[in-house]
């Protein structure tokens, strides 16, 4: 019983919103009824196409988030821990983090083209700076006695640094991660609207300039799903990760 | 008398502060010997911690000679007990009480879980060994941070206030347990302390130092046999007439700090 009970209140609306649509309410032109949506969805299952923008989506935000998270990390211990470094990069990341990632896109168009590197990139750039800040503000966090524990241990600084920041830093490392998996979606999403010829973004937008909005809406269900599947996967990686933490 | 294990001779320890230079300790001469419980006790600031750090390697001094003999190349010099919450929160108890070893290479597959294990009975850890450090209490948190520091069997057991942060009645059990621990290993001990009780308590020495710039004012030998209860200890006359001793000597200093300290607070 208590499992169920995230479900009821997305089941409430999907009750009323059915309710409107069918009564005429609300205009089923821009809200189909769920049903609606969910039909549309299943005949979709059974295409080739909805399997390859599912597909397609997932490898693009995939890749972009290795691709902008693994060097993200290493840039983010390395501020964490050294402040020459620090002081070096802290006014860059600081200028360009606030910059809306998406106004960058044309010129990753110009420069990588349409094929996959534009979203790749597009992904990881903003993925990066994402780790990257997250994961300097975790090492900052540790208390400097675990690193005193270390040092009186003659520890060497690969020993001390696998002891201690590391460990010390994952909780960081996770609030970047659960912030990135949004940031990719949102990122991907936009790049694949004007950049794409297939994947759930360039979908959306082909369902908008066809006027079928029940496909829209599996778009972003589909996405919505992606979400709750990412999140729920960082959750368990988490708990296995991060045994310690309550 | 052997030669002693630390030997210091003119210590000094300066911070450079705006507009100059803080003396936190000067002209230090310090010996403790194999097997011998040293307790160190002065006013707040007085450079009780800096001399702990610097015995730790933590820091190093600003001038004079400060020696950890190593009788055995093999045994690890120095482990500390901070006051502080110092255990590592991502590693279970039976990891943290291993860490010393682990990290400095000390580890032998043959008798090093033995060892941990043997310090984990004797800090009451046991059932608690496959735990992570947030579902202990501080006074467990302590007690694990005392077996990780023994479980090396260091030359010099360092311990910087280690019961501060904990209860009176955790204070007084914790005090016990580690005069009956320490009485099995014997390792050569400084231990920094606030409380006069303690360091009669668990002390074969206890030295008293000034308030700042420290120094060392006095060096009092506590006869007491071994082992030592604090309850029966402090019912026999000599206990009062040391805490008298030690109390005399200390008054003055933490008067003096008082005084200094009382301008920068208005």
């Amino acid at each position: 019983m208590q499992k169920l009970k995230p479900l009821v209140s997305p089941l409430i609306l999907f009750a009323l919103w059915e309710i409107a649509a069918r009564l005429g309410w609300i205009e089923v032109k821009f809200f189909p009824a769920p049903t609606t949506i969910f039909a549309r969805m299943f005949q979709m299952l059974g295409t080739a196409q909805f399997w390859t923008d599912l597909g397609l989506s997932l490898q693009r935000a995939g890749i972009g988030m290795l691709m902008g998270g693994v060097p993200g990390v290493l840039v983010g211990l390395a501020m964490g821990l050294f402040k020459p470094v620090r002081d070096f990069l802290q006014p860059l990341v600081a200028g360009l983090y606030p910059l809306p990632k998406i106004a960058i896109l044309p010129l990753l168009l110009l420069i990588f083209g349409l094929g996959e590197m534009s979203k790749y990139v597009t992904v990881a750039i903003g993925v990066f700076f994402i780790m990257v800040i997250n994961t300097s503000a975790g090492v900052l966090a540790i208390r400097p006695i675990y690193f005193d524990v270390a040092k009186s241990l003659h520890a060497s600084r690969w020993q001390t640094y696998a002891t201690v920041a590391l460990p010390g830093a994952l909780p960081g490392i996770f609030t970047g991660i659960r912030l990135a998996t949004g940031v990719a979606l949102l990122l991907l999403v936009s790049a694949e609207f004007v950049g794409a010829n297939e994947g759930l973004g360039y979908r959306i937008w082909w369902a908008w300039t066809v006027f079928w909005v029940d496909v829209m809406y599996v778009g972003l269900i589909e996405i919505a799903f992606l979400g709750f599947v990412s999140a729920y996967l960082v959750d368990m990686l988490e708990r296995a990760l991060l045994p310690w933490r309550r | 008398m052997a030669a002693p294990v630390i030997e210091m001779r003119g210590v000094a320890r300066a911070f450079a502060v705006k507009g100059g230079e803080y003396v936190a300790l000067q002209n230090i001469d310090l010996d403790v010997a194999e097997q011998e419980f040293v307790c160190i006790v002065g006013p707040s600031g007085c450079g009780k911690s800096s001399l702990l750090r610097m015995l730790a390697g933590l820091d190093a001094p600003t001038s004079g000679r400060l020696d950890i003999r190593r009788a055995d190349p093999r045994r690890l010099l120095s482990t500390v007990v901070f006051q502080e919450e110092s255990v590592f929160p991502w590693l279970t108890v039976e990891a943290n009480a291993a860490y010393a070893l682990k990290i400095t290479g000390l580890w032998d597959k043959a008798t090093s879980p033995a060892r941990v294990d043997y310090f984990l009975e004797k800090t009451g850890l046991t059932p608690y060994r496959k735990f992570y450090p947030h579902q202990l209490s501080g006074g467990m948190k302590q007690r694990l941070s005392i077996a990780r520091a023994f479980t090396p069997q260091p030359q010099v057991l360092l311990m910087d206030e280690p019961f501060a942060a904990l209860d009176e009645q955790n204070k007084l059990l914790l005090q016990q347990e580690l005069e009956k621990l320490w009485e099995e290993t014997r390792n050569a001990v400084v231990f920094i302390t606030h409380s006069i009780d303690e360091a009669i308590l668990l002390g074969d020495r206890v030295v008293v130092m000034t308030s700042a710039p420290g120094r060392i004012k006095a060096d009092i030998k506590i006869p007491f046999d071994r082992p030592r209860s604090l309850t029966e200890l402090k019912a026999t006359p000599e206990f009062a007439h040391l805490y008298g001793e030690i109390w005399n000597l200390l008054r003055d200093e933490v008067l003096a700090a008082r005084a200094r300290s009382l301008p920068k607070a208005s």
